[in-house]
Formats: structure tokens, C-alpha cells, sequence
């Protein structure tokens, strides 16, 4: 008498899956998230597990089980945790010429506050820009309501 | 589509003509009253809407250099977004004028002549 396939196929997979969650987690436990490519999630996955499976033999496992919507980067996206977005335009970062420049005024000008003389130096680098391009000046959105820190 | 800005393209037009024929050293002045006054009056975006306000005093009185900042500084005193920081701006005033005293930058505004 034949053996019925469905209880090994369901054991089967639910190895895979454990393989699975823990290539993920490992994967995503990197600190260089956005930069993990699914070569590297093979890589990761042959380390971990025992037995030779690649990961992509493992997600086509999983893919046909679950039979997720959107592309296979989606998928692993959704799975993973999401940063927080912050709402408006996020801090900018200035280069350390500038940055030097910025220190030396504070220095030499006593009463001066850091944050309000990196505001000065953009306020001038967003003139100087301008006389280029002038109609890209606005200065609600490039000056007054953007934030710069060193 | 109209975009929102806090300045009409026409002013803004002259402070960007203006500053494209400013020195080096003048530029420096402008820098430096600018920072001075965020320092004092505060750098949040209602001081920095305070700014927008001088440079717009400063295109519509037809200024040759923006160097005048100090000068015209002044001139949001009644401004409405002044109303909550009045003894800061007074200090800020002060504090400017000190800066084009020790710099003998003028005391009176450079303007075009009109015909």
C-alpha cells in the first residue's frame, strides 16, 4: 500500500520554513540591510543550514506555498522589518569643508550659535545656486523649512 | 501649477541679481548678520521667515548689496511673526548694529538712484 505524500511534503516544508525564518532573520539582522542581495542570502543560507539547499531552493518552496502577489523582493521586504519614515525633508548632511569653515566662524564670532551659522553658510550657498538657476529658488522649501546638522 | 513661496519672482529675481554682482567680503558681512541674527532671535522656522522678510524689505527698497541686512533688520520689528520674541529682536538689533560699528560697514542703506 502506498504511502500517502501529503504528511512528508507538510514535514518537509515545515523544516524549510524554520530554515527559512532563520535566513531571513539572519539576513535582515545585518547592518547593511539595504545592501544584501539574493547572492549573498545564498551565501548566508549555506552557512547556516546543514544540508546544501540554496536559499532559492528554499523560497521556491515557500513562493509555492504561500503564492505571494508582487516580485520575490516585495515578498522578502514585507517580511522584514520596516524603518519608520520621518515625515518632511529629513536632516542634510554638510560637507566637512564646510563644516571646518562653520567651526572657524563660531570660533572667531563669539555669540554665534552653530545651528544659526550652518543656516547662514546655506542661505549663501542657496544664493550662489540661484544666480544659475534662478527659478529653483524658493525659499520656503530650501532654506526655511529644511533642517541642516553637522 | 503656482508653487508657494514666501517671496514674488520679481523680488526674488533681485536678490539673486543682486547678490551675483556682491564682493566676496560683502557676501562674508551678509553670512555673518545673518547668523548673528538667527543666534539671537532664534534659528526656528519663524526666525528664519524673519530673514525671508528682511531680504524682501531689502529687494523692494532696491538694495545694492546685501550686506545691508543689519540695516534693514530693523525693519521686521512689527512684523507678526516678531510679536512673540519682541526683547530678542531688540538685543538682535543691538547686536547688529555693534557688528557693522566694529566692521565700519555704513549706516545708511546703499540704493539705486532713481531717474
Amino acid at each position: 500500500m502506498a504511502k500517502p505524500a501529503e504528511p512528508e511534503l507538510k514535514k518537509k516544508e515545515t523544516v524549510l520554513d524554520r530554515q527559512f525564518a532563520q535566513i531571513v532573520k539572519l539576513a535582515f539582522g545585518t547592518p547593511k540591510v539595504d545592501e544584501v542581495t539574493l547572492r549573498e542570502y545564498e551565501i548566508l543560507a549555506k552557512k547556516r543550514v546543514e544540508k546544501p539547499v540554496t536559499f532559492h531552493e528554499i523560497l521556491h518552496k515557500i513562493l509555492e506555498a504561500e503564492k505571494p502577489k508582487g516580485t520575490i523582493e516585495e515578498y522578502l521586504m514585507a517580511l522584514a522589518p520596516q524603518p519608520k519614515k520621518k515625515e518632511g525633508p529629513g536632516p542634510e548632511k554638510i560637507p566637512k569643508l564646510v563644516e571646518r569653515m562653520i567651526a572657524q566662524k563660531v570660533e572667531e564670532m563669539p555669540g554665534l550659535t552653530k545651528g544659526a551659522t550652518i543656516l547662514a553658510v546655506k542661505l549663501a550657498a542657496i544664493l550662489d545656486l540661484a544666480v544659475k538657476n534662478p527659478e529653483k529658488l524658493n525659499f520656503k522649501k530650501n532654506w526655511v523649512e529644511t533642517e541642516a546638522v553637522v | 501649477m503656482i508653487e508657494f513661496d514666501y517671496v514674488g519672482e520679481e523680488v526674488k529675481q533681485k536678490i539673486v541679481t543682486v547678490w551675483s554682482v556682491m564682493s566676496e567680503s560683502d557676501k562674508t558681512h551678509f553670512i555673518n548678520q545673518v547668523a548673528l541674527s538667527l543666534s539671537v532671535w532664534g534659528d526656528d522656522i519663524r526666525g528664519k521667515r524673519l530673514v525671508v522678510e528682511v531680504l524682501e524689505a531689502m529687494a523692494r527698497n532696491s538694495t545694492k548689496t546685501l550686506a545691508d541686512f543689519g540695516l534693514y533688520a530693523k525693519k521686521t520689528e512689527n512684523s507678526r511673526l516678531a510679536r512673540d520674541r519682541i526683547k530678542k529682536m531688540q538685543r538682535a538689533f543691538l547686536v547688529l548694529e555693534g557688528y557693522r560699528i566694529k566692521h565700519g560697514l555704513p549706516s545708511v542703506p546703499h540704493k539705486e538712484l532713481g531717474v
